[in-house]
């Protein structure tokens, strides 16, 4: 059922994924996601500067219409439960260890760059798609939503795409 | 009978404690399927470890057939599940976006956080990069408003734009996946 890096096989992983996801809908209503919890922090942080500005500004007001602070939301408290769940289940299977991740031909400090500029885009793509891998490919492809499935062959079209020309960072 | 949040009046406190319980589950899942490596979830888009697409695919393909089979016997209020709306030029440019984001970064959201849980500086880069793109998403909405705004149809499903029945969509959804399935299998079998 595991292989020698001590991963799951796919298909049973990607049963038990499913089930999760199923679950969650039966329970909440509602699927899986992880990029609004990062637009939360953001929204959160910057409110602690300018708590009026932030909320009447005209993207994170949204965050505010029950009051509140935005970081008391189902999909923080998923994240706070992905921590958790990602350091307990790594540390049992053998896995957790301190590193860094890039192809060969680059320095930590090259993939700590990229990582971030990465993320930066990542963050901003999340916003135009309403949600990322989890929030739509998963969740709204399951529920057969038509931007989800937009969403997914737009990213199987720029991926191997965009693989081509940064494969110096992977492999 | 669910969406139990929706349906029956349970104290907050439980919505807290079971959403981060849900998280917990989400993210073992994850890590057991080992997305935690940067190499594997590259691998999907340099054809040489399918395994993301083989756990995505299958877990879209479970996931579909159980909320639409336990709604159709009456176990799950299919009007009380949320579903996203397509705003299709947004997505369409997201997708593409995520594509880039993806590559640099080596990590999808979630992926990022499971893997600085298990130990991964460069993931931490990605969170806080992760942050400073928000900002520069919300402090610009302004100017990429209307593109954000562009392609709006409002919450549109397979099935009611084709106008068929939700099992020949998720039929044909499985049969795709079992067809990638074959040729993936087939293809690692040959090395």
């Amino acid at each position: 059922m595991f292989d020698e890096e001590k991963n799951i096989n796919a298909y049973i992983g990607g049963i038990l994924l499913g089930l999760v996801l199923l679950v969650t809908f039966f329970i909440f209503g509602r699927g899986l996601g992880a990029s609004g919890a990062f637009d939360r922090v953001a929204a959160f942080i910057l409110s602690i500067f300018s708590p009026n500005w932030i909320k009447h500004h005209p993207y994170w007001h949204k965050y505010y219409a029950f009051g509140g602070t935005p970081l008391n939301n189902f999909l923080v408290y998923l994240s706070i439960g992905l921590i958790i769940g990602g350091a307990v289940t790594s540390k049992l299977l053998g896995k957790w260890k301190i590193q860094t991740q890039h192809g060969p031909r680059i320095s930590d400090r090259e993939r700590y760059f990229w990582a971030f500029i990465g993320g930066m885009i990542l963050a901003i793509a999340t916003r135009f798609a309403r949600g990322c891998t989890s929030g739509q490919a998963l969740t709204g492809g399951s529920e057969l939503a038509l931007g989800s499935w937009i969403f997914m062959i737009a990213f199987f079209i720029s991926g191997p795409i965009v693989a081509l020309f940064i494969r110096k960072l992977w492999r | 009978m669910g969406p139990l949040f929706k349906l029956y009046y349970i104290p907050y406190f439980w919505y807290v404690i079971l959403a981060i319980i849900t998280g917990i589950f989400f993210g073992s899942v994850l890590t057991l399927s080992g997305f935690t490596s940067t190499k594997k979830l590259t691998g999907v888009f340099y054809f040489d470890d399918m395994a993301v697409l083989k756990v995505m695919f299958t877990a879209i393909v479970v996931a579909s057939i159980g909320l639409y089979f336990l709604s159709d016997i009456g176990t799950i209020v299919f009007s009380k599940v949320y579903i996203p709306r397509t705003y299709w030029i947004s997505q369409l440019f997201g997708g593409l976006l995520f594509g880039v984001g993806f590559m640099l970064s080596g990590y999808c959201p979630g992926t990022s956080v499971i893997s600085f849980a298990s130990g991964s500086l460069d993931a931490l880069f990605v969170m806080l990069g992760m942050v400073a793109g928000m900002w520069v998403f919300g402090l610009g909405y302004k100017i990429w408003k209307s593109l954000y705004l562009a392609g709006n149809i409002g919450r549109v499903t397979l099935d009611k734009l084709f106008g068929v029945n939700h099992w020949i969509v998720i039929g044909i959804v499985f049969v795709m996946a079992v067809f990638v399935f074959i040729i993936i299998e087939t293809l690692e079998h040959r090395e």
